[in-house]
């Protein structure tokens, strides 16, 4: 009898500064409604934008019979940091979302990313930079030395727009490439 | 606390931090609250965890306003359904703003 690969799923998080548009980017993605938190901001998220996620978000998006997506979006802001915890702990790919308009973000960008660097140094890693339709958004590549990546860390970074179909699935393939290639590297090592 | 996780007013046991237990609180109510309408059970009014040093219960008090009681493990839960009950009835008017009094 002819066995059947096991479907396969691959778990991505996406975190990143408030406003970075992680909740954007997922429901943008996403091929069923999006499992959302928002509820109303009240803190400096409401300048921003009237709804800040509290929990987490869940979308899904499956790639031919055998390989499914989920994505998870953390809360942006630090008191909501055991979500990163609770979420990234069993992550198989992280995104961390910068929005190129806003250098004021940069250094929030920066801690999430070392959090990320500590907690899950082995699973592979993008930077997607966002808000890149905006006139003042800053060249991607101008982003990584000012989150303290050395040019030479390996680390991938994109420059989007997350309310574009295209360009976040790129973002995706990208990453999905990336995990699979280590998982691959890994299977030969091991 | 506000529903995005802001805390309003606190009487918390040493070493807990007021931050923490808000964003948690917060949390907890919007995460059960979309379970709750995923698997069709209404509105839901209450988050109740049982662990063996006591409960927490996280209830939505106005749309502006979230309350947790923590109760150590000689806490009765009939007991404190009646008390949440009933300080929510007494905490509603308090934190509901009709337009015109923010105006």
């Amino acid at each position: 009898m002819e066995r059947t690969s096991p479907k396969q799923v691959m778990r991505i998080v996406a975190t990143g500064p408030v406003g970075a548009g992680k909740t954007t980017l997922i429901k943008t993605i996403s091929e069923i409604e999006v499992v959302g938190t928002d509820r109303a901001a009240t803190d400096d998220a409401a300048l921003l934008k009237p709804n800040t996620t509290v929990a987490m978000d869940f979308g899904r998006i499956t790639f031919g019979p055998n390989m499914a997506v989920h994505i998870y979006g953390t809360p942006g802001q630090e008191r909501f940091s055991f979500m990163w915890d609770i979420l990234v702990h069993r992550a198989h790919a992280l995104m961390l979302l910068v929005p190129l308009h806003r250098p004021s973000d940069f250094f929030m960008a920066s801690k999430m990313l070392r959090y990320l660097q500590f907690h899950a140094s082995d699973v592979p890693l993008v930077v997607v930079g966002t808000h890149s339709d905006l006139p003042d958004a800053w060249p991607a590549a101008e982003v990584l030395p000012a989150l303290g990546i050395e040019p030479d860390a390996g680390i991938p970074i994109f420059s989007v727009n997350a309310t574009q179909t295209h360009e976040a699935v790129q973002v995706l393939i990208a990453l999905i490439e990336q995990y699979q290639r280590l998982t691959q590297s890994h299977a030969k090592a091991g | 606390m506000s529903p995005d996780g802001l805390a309003l007013a606190s009487s918390l046991p040493p070493g807990m931090e007021e931050d923490r237990v808000a964003a948690m609180s917060a949390a907890m109510l919007a995460l059960g609250e979309r379970i709750g309408r995923e698997l069709s059970r209404g509105n839901i009014e209450r988050i109740l965890i049982e662990g063996d040093k006591g409960f927490a219960m996280v209830s939505g008090c106005t749309d502006d306003a979230v309350l947790i009681v923590l109760t150590d493990d000689k806490g009765k839960l009939g007991v404190l359904n009646l008390e949440v009950k009933q300080l929510i009835a007494r905490l509603r008017p308090m934190l509901t703003f009709s337009k015109s009094q923010v105006a």
